[in-house]
């Protein structure tokens, strides 16, 4: 529900408990008075009655009494709707009536009984059968001021109310409907006025402010006129000022910290791939570290053995290079070491695992390759270093620089790492002790016996 | 009963035209009515409930009357079945003889009550202010109730076909009165007049003391007077005897009188005074008894408790008239 149908529902609803509570006190005022006023004139009425009713009813002039009362009867009839009218003496019997059948009877009703017995006149209101009554009563008596005096007996009449009180309901339902009128006029004038001054400069300002809170912290709220609701609107839109402002110098800052730290990343990331490198390769040969190899070779056994898939370990030893060390310098070894580790590279697939694994002895783990492959690449290997000149290697015992292989296989060589290793060290050592500068397979015979 | 037809002293026509300067007497009267103030014969009583009627400074009676002897004027009228009935009545209520005596004076009743002769009596309004002047400790207990009221008015009437319709166009004009001791007849008029500035004797042709009711309505309606001061029940009177009252129209009305005012004699015992009192306020027109004890007076219906202080507009009136008088030659 709208703040305007709320508003308009609230201003109707008060207006008409307001004209509604009105109307209920205006009817009981107007009904005490109109009750007033009845009683005022039914008692100035039965005082004239009571002033000419005296004389005949002190000297018993019964005929006079009657044509008191048909006169007066007929003079007020009308002003004051009388329902009847009696005129009693002390022992209640009736003297005069309006209703000429009643004339010699005896009145027995309480009222009446109340009247007779009181020295002031009595009013009471009552409804029976034909409505509403007011019975009044007044003593006919003759007395000197502050004195008692002689009761001839007593005038009741019964006036009704009905006539007058449905004039004032009539009245009042009009008038009730008049003001009805006149302010639900007033209220649509008062909703329209309270359209343009409140609802729509809110509607505006609450359409900003869900356009600000959507993320358009371009959008500001019309304002018009100096009212409060447009301080409101002001104060709306320094408020998104001051929130753009912030917001952009906020994105400013992020985007600068954001790079600041993309490149921080970045270092980070090269720090940490050198690190890396450096933590799985031989700075001299550029070759993975023995660190590097372990973990590799555990890691290839256990994938080969989940997929039975050979694997081939080659264990590389340079001849003699204590000897080159010692004639050429340990420079020149280095220098030999990375000739080794560029050759090794230069002929091993991207696959394969080439290892320095200290001093001059080198590992390679050929994946999924079975001995006879790893044979292959070993020899070529030891060709190529063979067939590769290298400075000052015309000193060495065989007036040149070669390796030997030591060639173990999983599984038939060995199941685990360390069964691996032992062989293809065995392997190298039967190379070496057959003269070196060649290729020698494990033999499991050997290895059983070992 | 009326005092407005007492006095029969001025009934005969040969005493109803009198003389302008017949004004200075009756004005004298009065003067000396509204100024004789009453003589401090006793100390203040203290209060009791048996003095509560006692005027003050007057001491409660100590006479016990073994009889009753009530003085009535007679206003002209002779003795009648009523006058046998009221006494019948209070006598069964008193146990004690009673008796009523008609007295054609006022001043015979006066004395009637000084000398110890009545016990009670009925005096008109104005005779009763005089009677209190001379004795303070004479007090109204009880007041006559004519046609339901214990007042009456003092109209002043014309005939229609007179071109009056004002008391102001009274002036070059002759007026019927009753006589000087007439209420209703002489001095509620009179104090009207006055209020109007109509001197009676400066202002008005004629002046005339007819001596009573009957006589001044006729002479109205037989045109020997403009206008004549009279009272209502006077003219029901007249027109139940036949006299052509339609003929007539009221000028203007002169004040409310109260009736007869009953008083008792002051050296009564106040508990035997008082028995009298409540006998005669047990008589009414409601009983069959009472309307036959009052039919001695027409339209006569009981009596009521009353007080002196009751009559005090008749003092007001005499006052009016004596200043009035008083310029007057």
């Amino acid at each position: 529900m709208t703040l305007r149908t709320r508003v308009l529902l609230l201003g109707v609803g008060l207006i008409l408990a307001a004209n509604l509570g009105l109307g209920a006190v205006m009817l009981a005022v107007q009904r005490q008075q109109v009750l007033g006023e009845v009683q005022l004139r039914a008692r100035t009425f039965l005082d004239v009655l009571g002033v000419a009713t005296v004389g005949p009813m002190a000297s018993n002039r019964i005929d006079a009494l009657d044509q008191q009362l048909a006169a007066l009867i007929e003079q007020n009839l009308d002003a004051l709707d009388i329902r009847y009218v009696a005129i009693v003496d002390t022992d209640l019997r009736v003297l005069a009536h309006s209703r000429q059948s009643l004339y010699g009877s005896t009145l027995n009703d309480a009222f009446a009984k109340e009247a007779a017995a009181r020295d002031l006149s009595v009013v009471r209101t009552v409804r029976d059968e034909e409505g509403e009554t007011l019975l009044v009563s007044l003593p006919v008596q003759t007395r000197v001021p502050d004195e008692h005096g002689i009761r001839w007996g007593t005038i009741i009449a019964g006036f009704g109310l009905d006539r007058l009180t449905s004039a004032l309901f009539r009245t009042l339902i009009g008038s009730v409907a008049s003001i009805l009128l006149v302010t639900l006029v007033a209220a649509a004038l008062a909703a329209a006025v309270l359209d343009g001054q409140i609802v729509r400069p809110l509607g505006r300002l609450t359409q900003a402010a869900a356009g600000l809170a959507e993320g358009d912290l371009s959008i500001r709220a019309d304002v018009i006129g100096h009212d409060e609701i447009a301080r409101l609107g002001n104060t709306f839109n320094q408020m998104a000022d001051t929130l753009e402002r912030n917001t952009r110098n906020l994105e400013d800052q992020v985007r600068s910290r954001t790079s600041e730290l993309t490149e921080s990343n970045r270092r980070l990331c090269d720090v940490n791939d050198r690190l890396q490198h450096l933590a799985t390769t031989d700075g001299l040969t550029g070759l993975f570290n023995f660190r590097h190899f372990d973990a590799t070779l555990r890691a290839e056994l256990r994938r080969s053995a989940r997929l039975s898939a050979p694997l081939t370990l080659l264990m590389l030893d340079v001849d003699h290079f204590k000897d080159y060390n010692d004639h050429c310098g340990h420079p020149a070894g280095d220098d030999i070491l990375r000739r080794i580790g560029e050759i090794l590279r230069a002929r091993l697939r991207a696959t394969d695992v080439p290892c320095r694994y200290g001093g001059e002895e080198f590992a390679v783990i050929l994946l999924d390759s079975g001995k006879d492959a790893g044979l292959e690449v070993a020899e070529e290997l030891r060709q190529r270093f063979e067939e590769t000149p290298f400075a000052g290697e015309e000193h060495q015992p065989e007036g040149r620089l070669t390796v030997s292989i030591g060639v173990a296989t999983f599984p038939m060589d060995g199941e685990s790492a360390e069964e691996l290793l032992r062989a293809s060290d065995r392997a190298l050592y039967a190379a070496k002790q057959a003269g070196r500068n060649r290729v020698v397979a494990n033999d499991p015979g050997v290895q059983k016996e070992g | 009963m009326r005092g407005d037809e007492s006095h029969m002293r001025f009934a005969d026509p040969r005493h109803a035209r009198v003389a302008r300067h017949a004004w200075v007497p009756v004005a004298l009267l009065a003067v000396a009515v509204t100024s004789c103030a009453p003589p401090a014969r006793l100390p203040p009583p203290k209060p009791s409930a048996s003095a509560a009627s006692l005027a003050p400074g007057c001491l409660p009676g100590t006479v016990v009357a073994p009889r009753l002897r009530i003085g009535v004027p007679s206003h002209g009228t002779p003795r009648t079945l009523g006058h046998e009935a009221l006494a019948n009545a209070l006598s069964r209520r008193l146990a004690l003889p009673v008796e009523i005596i008609l007295l054609d004076r006022y001043d015979e009743i006066d004395e009637g009550m000084a000398n110890g002769l009545l016990e009670v009596a009925m005096l008109p309004p104005l005779e009763y202010v005089k009677a209190r002047n001379r004795d303070p400790c004479l007090t109204a207990r009880l007041t006559l109730v004519f046609d339901g009221t214990v007042l009456y008015s003092s109209y002043l009437v014309t005939r229609k076909d007179s071109g009056l319709t004002g008391l102001r166009q009274l002036v070059g004009h002759s007026v019927a009165f009753v006589d000087q001791t007439s209420a209703s007849g002489w001095l509620f008029p009179v104090a009207r007049l006055s209020e109007l500035s109509v001197d009676p004797f400066r202002s008005l042709s004629d002046v005339l003391f007819l001596g009573n009711h009957r006589a001044v309505i006729e002479a109205v309606i037989d045109g020997r007077a403009t206008a004549g001061a009279t009272y209502p029940g006077a003219l029901e009177g007249a027109r139940r005897d036949g006299l052509d009252v339609g003929a007539l129209a009221i000028l203007g009305i002169a004040g409310r009188i109260p009736h007869d005012a009953v008083v008792v004699r002051p050296d009564i015992e106040p508990s035997q005074a008082r028995a009298i009192i409540d006998a005669l306020a047990s008589l009414n027109s409601t009983t069959a008894e009472g309307r036959a004890a009052l039919s001695f007076g027409e339209g006569l219906g009981g009596f009521v408790p009353s007080t002196d202080a009751f009559y005090d507009q008749v003092r007001e009136v005499v006052r009016q008239v004596g200043r009035f008088a008083g310029g007057t030659p």
